[in-house]
């Protein structure tokens, strides 16, 4: 057979092909974790956590990005954000094209009261918003780790958000645990009325009970806390209008 | 790998069920049967990850995420979701690793047994083959993977990868395509 026939197969017969590779393959060595996940399970041990420990938003900055950003950029991510981890930039892996962050990326669908007795917190609601068209909730791995997640359409002052089908999305995430993280370029974050600016595109994670999905966002985001609360808005907005929407001074 | 059987199916869910109660006796049984397979799903999407560390943490993670485990869903593809994920968390800084690895051909060496319902290759087309795989991107290969050397289910796979049923034949498909194409290359190469 040669790599000319492989090529010409049709996918049963080359999934066939590949099926014949089992048994010459190095299978990995097997390894026993039951004794470890066991300890971690009996001492009460949440798992490793992937993020910084105190962050619930967290901006995740290149490694060699930051190199480049200025000292005070960075001393100011920790302070204001609680911390950040800091990553060699994903070479070797090819990119990915990820789903815009709408619907049920968001989790369950509930109503904002249900939300706020599930989470054990009201959530924050911006008056300029008005109540949410949708209402979310999604749990973390860890208990008491909990997001609720609110979209508005479309409207006058609300411009759709491209690749979704809302004019404002606005994410609450309570907890000391990591549920949302972004990939960020330092130089694409701005600092205005005590929050953080991304409006290019970027990738953000959302670290729930079933893993880690990664998603692509296309409209512009503010990040904010305000007491044990970590709040995204995204919008298609200019700065100046989603500081008005958050309450927050411009 | 096979299909498990019913019995084996039964027992599982009785092992789940109890997982979801706090027995953490029976979450240790449903580790022992899946760190194996864990491990090899960890190995196709992020070769150069530590592959126990990554399975560890999965299984701890899915310990906490127990009570949230759908009634009567299967575990094994949810314990798959939940390695890859995992693993992709960490091949960002993973080595760059051959997911798939040939043992060496030993000169003399009795053939191996053919595999049910498989194409014979020669060593030679074998080794192309592999390093067609490897060029793939980690969640075609692991897609590939889940069909033809994991032996999931179509079901199995949707859950697996997080995607709507209807999708999993036009990923698998895609991803074969992309393989073609890589030992297209193959032919090519010096």
């Amino acid at each position: 057979m040669s790599v000319d026939r492989l090529s010409r197969m049709d996918d049963e017969r080359l999934g066939r092909a590949v099926r014949s590779l089992e048994p010459i393959l190095v299978v990995p060595v097997s390894p026993d974790v039951r004794e470890a996940v066991a300890d971690a399970i009996q001492a009460g041990r949440p798992p490793p956590r992937h993020l910084s420990s105190r962050a619930r938003i967290v901006i995740l900055v290149a490694a060699a990005v930051l190199a480049l950003a200025t000292a005070a950029v960075a001393a100011r991510f920790v302070i204001d954000l609680g911390g950040v981890r800091i990553e060699p930039p994903p070479t070797g892996v090819p990119s990915v094209s990820h789903p815009p962050l709408t619907g049920p990326a968001f989790g369950e669908p509930t109503t904002l009261g249900a939300a706020g007795d599930e989470a054990g917190v009201r959530p924050i609601v911006p008056p300029a918003l008005g109540q949410p068209d949708r209402v979310w909730i999604t749990r973390g791995i860890e208990p008491g780790s909990v997001m609720v997640a609110m979209a508005w359409f479309p409207r006058k002052d609300l411009p759709r958000i491209p690749g979704t089908p809302y004019g404002a999305s606005l994410i609450e995430v309570e907890g000391d645990a990591d549920l949302v993280a972004k990939y960020v370029d330092p130089r694409n974050v701005r600092t205005s009325g005590g929050a953080y600016w991304i409006a290019r595109p970027h990738e953000v994670e959302l670290l729930t009970g079933d893993g880690t999905r990664t998603f692509h966002v296309t409209g512009h985001t503010l990040i904010w806390e305000r007491g044990d609360l970590a709040l995204r808005l995204e919008t298609h907005l200019p700065l100046a209008d989603a500081l008005a929407l958050a309450g927050l001074p411009g | 790998m096979t299909q498990p059987t019913d019995r084996v199916l039964a027992e599982e869910a009785s092992l789940v069920e109890r997982s979801r109660d706090g027995d953490d006796r029976a979450f240790g049984e449903l580790v022992t049967r899946y760190q194996a397979l864990a491990a090899r799903v960890a190995r196709f999407v992020a070769p150069g990850c530590d592959v126990e560390d990554a399975v560890q943490e999965a299984f701890v993670k899915a310990w906490y995420a127990m009570p949230r485990f759908r009634r009567g869903a299967a575990f094994r593809p949810w314990i798959c979701r939940i390695v890859a994920n995992e693993a992709r968390n960490r091949v960002r800084s993973a080595r760059r690793r051959d997911a798939l690895v040939l043992r060496e051909a030993a000169a003399g060496a009795a053939p191996t047994a053919p595999v049910p319902d498989a194409e014979v290759l020669a060593r030679e087309d074998a080794e192309s083959l592999v390093r067609a795989l490897n060029r793939l991107r980690p969640d075609d290969r692991l897609v590939i993977a889940y069909r033809w050397l994991l032996d999931l289910s179509e079901a199995e796979m949707a859950d697996a990868l997080d995607v709507p049923a209807g999708t999993v034949k036009s990923r698998l498909s895609r991803a074969m395509a992309k393989l073609r194409t890589e030992i297209a290359q193959e032919g090519v190469r010096p």
